[in-house]
């Protein structure tokens, strides 16, 4: 096996500016035209070439991110808007209630990051206590009930709703993971 | 683009002889980054102007080779008759 020649292994790493998916595609294309029209014995890539290729990866890039279904990329946005909302509805309680509230926070991370089984166990675990702590009863570890808050608010926890409102949150956010589980999002935020 | 259309207009060509061709027709004057060309390329091949006439292996490494379709034909020729007659009218005060 032969050493990969150094101006290759630059032209590599300025080929980064590219999404994974176009290099998987064209990157050894882009690499030969590359190293090609590069003058013999240059290690180093003209400057105009980097600069084109960094212009050429940001487009690249912008591009990737705007095709895609839009009603996807809504449904998206409107789970992340719910669950977060959810979230913020518990991080008063969080002294009282630090797991759940940990679980509510990865579950926000993991529809951020698109790991929608994920993001559906933990919703689905984090609503069953809501409901519980909504409703008066227990679920998983026992939890003094009313939950007081640590901070911001004075109101127990779910002390002004109902419990089917709190769930219909959850369930919400559920559903829109359901539809998400068959037509994946395109944008990551 | 009105380039890279013409550099196709014989038939179709790998990246590199695209860029090649572009600077012969343009005296040396236009010679575009690879990723530019390839950014040109990419969308000219989206909205159809272009399409990927086969797929070479090559060392190795996949090679597409473009051609020019039949909108793209119709684009570039227009383009080439607007020219003409915006230069005719210098050209014709020119010679009055």
């Amino acid at each position: 096996m032969t050493a990969v020649p150094l101006l290759e292994r630059r032209y590599r790493r300025l080929l980064l500016a590219y999404p994974s998916g176009y290099r998987r595609d064209h990157g050894d294309e882009l690499l030969d035209v590359l190293v090609e029209s590069t003058a013999p014995g240059r290690t180093r890539p003209p400057l105009r070439e980097a600069v084109g290729l960094l212009l050429g990866g940001a487009r690249t890039r912008a591009v990737a991110l705007a095709t895609g279904s839009p009603w996807v990329d809504g449904v998206h946005l409107g789970v992340t808007v719910v669950a977060m909302s959810n979230f913020m509805t518990l991080l008063p309680y969080a002294g009282a209630l630090p797991m759940w509230s940990a679980l509510s926070a990865l579950s926000v991370l993991a529809i951020l990051r698109g790991w929608i089984r994920t993001a559906a166990a933990l919703t689905a675990l984090v609503g069953l206590k809501a409901l519980a702590v909504a409703s008066g009863r227990q679920f998983g570890e026992m939890t003094l009930l009313p939950v007081h808050p640590s901070f911001l608010v004075e109101r127990a926890l779910y002390g002004w709703t109902t419990p089917a409102a709190v769930i219909s949150g959850y369930a919400l956010v559920l559903a829109g993971l359901m539809l998400l589980a068959v037509r994946r999002p395109a944008t990551l935020w | 683009m009105y380039f890279v259309l013409t550099a196709l207009l014989k038939g179709p060509l790998h990246g590199h002889a695209i860029s090649k061709a572009i600077q012969d027709l343009s005296g040396g004057r236009v010679k575009p980054s690879v990723g530019t060309l390839y950014g040109i390329l990419e969308r000219l091949n989206e909205r159809g102007v272009i399409a990927v006439d086969r797929e070479e292996v090559v060392n190795g490494r996949n090679r597409r080779y473009f051609r020019i379709t039949d909108d793209g034909q119709g684009i570039v020729e227009a383009e080439a008759r607007r020219m003409r007659a915006a230069a005719a009218l210098v050209l014709r005060e020119a010679a009055g």
